[in-house]
């Protein structure tokens, strides 16, 4: 089977009522979704949701028990077809490389079980080695290296290749923050050179700026999809955060039981910021309160995720 | 404190089943093998030697020492019925190179001349041996002197009272022939470069096919998978290399025992069939190898069960001490370990120095081994593709 992608504007992958059943437990539950060409796509979840689940079967790893999948508007089966998975490339969680191997060695590894070879394999390793700035400890066995360095050779080996689809799960973990943001940059790249991403991650701040869409996936099912401030606005219906900072600390005073206090600072939610608030202003200047700074805000990702999840313990 | 840390040092133990197995079940076992082996070498509890009889001296001392070997418990004797001494002496010898009867006995005209004052010299009883088992050869001549000893009384009519207080010198010879191996030494390194050798093979192999567990723990696995790469093509690879691993590994061993100790490795036929038995054996452990660490989730795990296994195998299997030492019980028991039909084959090359052909039942065990195991391996491994 050719995969040449003909068809450019088509969605870079399309997924369709994929179901897939672990003895009693139903991972996946009917998920459907499109990735457009380059975009970066958050996907959220509690632990269990599903998210590996989904990341496998797109990646080929399992067959689902239901669904479809096309790449670039050609019906594929992942599991069934490398030609497929070669449009595909996965970062695992996990530190995926060979540790008594150096940087180089790695890369060559991973570019040949990819169908890399020769002067095409040769010239990707130094490309890669120059984008993940390991060419200076190319020959070096990569136990030696520090976080950042492996996770930035971990996306470089499943890349290599120059998939179109990269599958990305929780490729940032344990890193530090100039750490985050090379492989931020790194991401931002690939997208920028042709590739449409999935990012799965907890890091709910992370997601919500680098990604241009989110997926919320739990229990099995995908429960929300699209821009944040988009979900924001669907699920909180105009229900705002507010934050008051006041001349001293408030004792005594009732602004209801959404709000809480710590020290002068007091933050809550309203439903109406147009007719709660005179209404919460009217109580705070009955207290003898003064208000330093008032602050009005639209709910973050976490506050949309939490509010479709809920907030208790998954595992 | 200190309590605290003892109960923790037991609650590990009490959750690690093979640490558990390794602390009283091995010893046990092995303690079992030992006491089964050596605790039989009494020769009360001795199976009967498989004796074939040839009966030159067809006079009626010959006839009477015959039956007399006959009537004796520790022998299971067959008697050569043949055209001429020389084909009965030959059917006799090939009967042990083919390993159907454990010992031979030649009794030749003019044996019992020593029994009256003739003048002639007795000729010497010849026991046929393979001195692969030296301890036959010499339990057989052990049983001849006793069974010879009541000929003598026998022959001599009543003992007088004399010559109860004095010895009694036999008037027997017995002569022990090797129709086997020509080089007790040199073939003594040839067995234990292939017992050891064989042991350390599947060491070395299980050890190293815990690379299976590595790449599911790290993630290169779903990497691999995910890559044009089948979980049956990433098996072989794994395969390949353990089995060429493994062939080189028993080579080093055994070109060690040729420039050491002067194991005779270079000659076409020895060297032949140690290249068909290592490469045979070597494809059966590696894939012995993947099965094992397909079966287990850890490392850990892998090292406790391979420790066990091989351990328990080479006991049975012949790499430890020769199997000829056993009961029969734990002789058939031992084929259904892979070091006895490796052992086997090399016995066949150094010791029987038999052909190729020869070599066949081992080969085609050894490769039904492999594939048997290999295609248990990848219905085992497909469990490591779940998330």
């Amino acid at each position: 089977m050719s995969l040449a992608i003909e068809d450019s504007t088509a969605p870079a992958l399309s997924v369709r009522h994929v179901c897939k059943r672990f003895g009693d437990l139903q991972a996946l539950d009917g998920v459907s979704f499109v990735l457009k060409p380059q975009e970066w796509i958050g996907l959220l979840g509690p632990n269990g949701a599903g998210k590996t689940t989904l990341m496998s079967s797109i990646a080929g790893l399992l067959q689902p028990d239901e669904g479809e999948f096309e790449l670039f508007g050609q019906r594929v089966s992942p599991w069934a077809s490398s030609r497929a998975r070669a449009l595909l490339g996965i970062v695992p969680q996990e530190i995926a490389l060979y540790s008594l191997l150096s940087a180089r060695e790695n890369l060559e590894v991973f570019g040949r079980l990819n169908g890399l070879t020769g002067a095409d394999l040769q010239q990707r390793v130094q490309w890669a080695l120059g984008w993940t700035d390991l060419a200076s400890r190319a020959d070096e066995q990569i136990a030696a290296f520090s976080g950042g360095m492996k996770r930035r050779l971990n996306i470089a080996c499943a890349v290599l290749h120059e998939p179109r689809v990269v599958l990305l799960d929780e490729p940032t973990v344990g890193v530090d923050p100039q750490g985050r943001r090379r492989i931020w940059d790194m991401l931002d790249e690939l997208r920028n050179n042709g590739a449409s991403l999935i990012h799965s991650s907890h890091q709910l701040q992370e997601i919500e700026s680098t990604c241009d869409r989110v997926m919320i996936l739990d229990r099995g099912s995908l429960v929300a999809s699209g821009r944040v401030d988009e979900l924001a606005d669907t699920l909180a219906a105009g229900l705002r955060t507010v934050t008051i900072l006041f001349n001293r600390a408030p004792e005594a005073l009732d602004l209801g039981e959404r709000f809480t206090f710590q020290g002068r600072i007091g933050e809550g939610s309203v439903r109406d910021a147009g007719r709660e608030l005179p209404e919460l202003l009217g109580r705070i200047s009955s207290a003898g309160l003064e208000v330093v700074s008032l602050e009005v805000s639209t709910p973050d990702l976490e506050a949309v995720f939490s509010g479709l999840t809920g907030a208790e313990l998954r595992e | 404190m200190i309590w605290t840390i003892f109960r923790l040092g037991w609650l590990h133990l009490k959750r690690d089943r093979v640490a558990l197995a390794l602390t009283f079940i091995l010893p046990i076992v092995f303690f079992s093998i030992f006491a089964a082996v050596f605790g039989d070498l009494d020769t009360e509890h001795l199976e009967a030697l498989d004796t074939v009889l040839v009966l030159e001296d067809q006079g009626p001392t010959g006839e009477r020492f015959a039956t007399l070997l006959e009537q004796e418990p520790a022998l299971r004797i067959q008697r050569v019925e043949a055209e001429s001494i020389n084909a009965a002496r030959h059917f006799a010898v090939e009967t042990i190179r083919q390993q159907e009867a454990d010992v031979g006995i030649v009794i030749p005209v003019g044996f019992a001349a020593g029994l009256v004052e003739s003048g002639e010299e007795a000729q010497a009883i010849e026991v046929l041996a393979d001195s692969a088992n030296p301890l036959v050869a010499e339990l057989a001549t052990g049983i001849l002197g006793s069974v010879a000893l009541r000929l003598t009384f026998e022959q001599l009519g009543v003992i007088e009272q004399s010559s109860g207080r004095e010895a009694l010198e036999s008037p027997f010879t017995f002569e022990i022939a090797d129709v086997v191996g020509n080089d007790t030494d040199k073939s003594a390194v040839a067995f234990f470069s292939a017992g050891i050798g064989v042991m350390f093979l599947l060491f070395a192999v299980s050890g190293r096919s815990g690379i299976l567990i590595d790449e599911k723990e790290s993630g290169v696995l779903r990497r691999i998978l995910a890559s044009r790469l089948g979980l049956g093509q990433l098996l072989l690879g794994h395969w390949l290399f353990l089995a060429v691993l493994g062939f080189v590994q028993v080579t080093v061993m055994f070109v060690w025992g040729w420039a050491a100790f002067g194991l005779d490795l270079w000659t076409a036929d020895h060297l032949s069939g140690f290249v068909v038995m290592t490469a045979v054996s070597a494809a059966a452990a590696a894939a012995f190898g993947l099965f094992l660490a397909s079966l287990c989730r850890t490392r850990i795990q892998l090292a406790g069960v391979s420790a066990v296994v091989i351990l328990v195998m080479s006991a049975l299997g012949g790499s430890m001490f020769p199997r000829y030492l056993m009961p029969e019980g734990l002789k058939k028991l031992g084929l259904l370990t892979f070091n006895a039909w490796a052992l086997d084959g090399y016995q066949k090359v150094f010791w029987y120095e038999t052909g190729l052909a020869d070599l066949k039942p081992q080969v085609l065990v050894l490769l039904m081994v492999t594939v048997v195991f290999l295609l248990v391996t990848r219905m085992l491994a497909a469990r490591l593709m779940r998330p």
